[in-house]
């Protein structure tokens, strides 16, 4: 497995992320089942964390989509440059929809063997995407 | 330097830059690193994209911060762009933005990319946890 691979791995994981009918294949499309996930506050640094996480989101957002912009590849990493969008058609934990339409940036840097990413650092500008909730 | 292949170059390079300016408030980096083309996609509201953007950044980041230090996790470098994973952590002694001093120490996660041409950084785009950020200050943005 090399870095053609990983790459395959990560475009049918955001085909799947993009696809509201197909969404829940993301997790298992890009990541082993026993992946960490660091740097998300809140919930556990495992893939039922990870689910938790994109749960809430999804629910606030469900049209998310991700755009990738840029991949860095270098032997079993991946360092991906995305932008996100989607529309708060729903509930983010005790803030009612807003309606309105948010886009924001995001990085990650992904581990891989055999294939899959079995160890995931990730930021995106939560504080962009919460001032387009909160903003005029 | 020879046998290194162009991203192991632009890898020490960035390494070289970032600890110049996040950790040794070595301000003639920036002229000796940045290119005078640079264009910051991920700038902090205000200051201008170019080159004279970040020495305001930094000048305004030390005042603020007189104790900014970084930690570099890793890079990952391809070609011309070098991503970081990095920590930076300081007190806020100074004001920050409309902030005033709050004496708080922060550690803060940060991504970032700089694109590297011939030796010099010609563009940077940034993400960082700055909900987390104000949070460790205390302040609510």
């Amino acid at each position: 497995m090399g870095i053609r691979e990983n790459k395959a791995a990560l475009l049918d994981s955001i085909e799947a992320f993009n696809d509201p009918k197909d969404r829940q294949r993301y997790f298992t499309a890009l990541y082993t089942p026993d992946a960490v996930i660091h740097s998300i506050p809140g919930y556990t640094p495992d893939l039922d964390g990870f689910r938790k996480y994109y749960g809430r989101l999804w629910a606030a957002f469900p049209d998310m989509r991700l755009n990738l912009e840029d991949v860095v590849a270098e032997g079993d990493v991946l360092a991906p440059r995305f932008t996100g969008t989607g529309t708060n058609t729903g509930p983010l934990g005790d803030m009612a929809p807003t309606g309105k339409r948010v886009t924001f940036a995001g990085m990650t840097v992904l581990y891989f063997r055999g294939g899959k990413c079995f160890e995931r650092w990730g930021i995106f500008d939560q504080m962009g995407l919460m001032r387009q909730l909160r903003g005029g | 330097m020879s046998g290194q292949t162009l991203a192991e170059k632009n890898k020490h390079i960035v390494h070289e830059y970032t600890l110049a300016v996040q950790r040794n408030r070595d301000f003639d980096a920036i002229e000796r690193t940045i290119s005078p083309g640079f264009y910051n996609h991920d700038v902090i509201p205000g200051l201008p994209r170019n080159r004279e953007g970040s020495k305001q950044l930094f000048a305004l980041l030390w005042e603020a911060f007189p104790d900014m230090n970084v930690e570099i996790h890793d890079q990952v470098a391809e070609g011309d762009l070098v991503v970081t994973r990095k920590t930076i952590t300081g007190t806020h002694k100074g004001k920050f933005l409309d902030v005033p001093p709050t004496g708080r120490p922060f550690r803060l996660e940060v991504m970032d990319i700089l694109e590297v041409k011939k030796g010099k950084i010609t563009a940077h785009w940034a993400v960082a946890d700055l909900p987390g950020f104000w949070k460790q200050l205390g302040v609510e943005r």
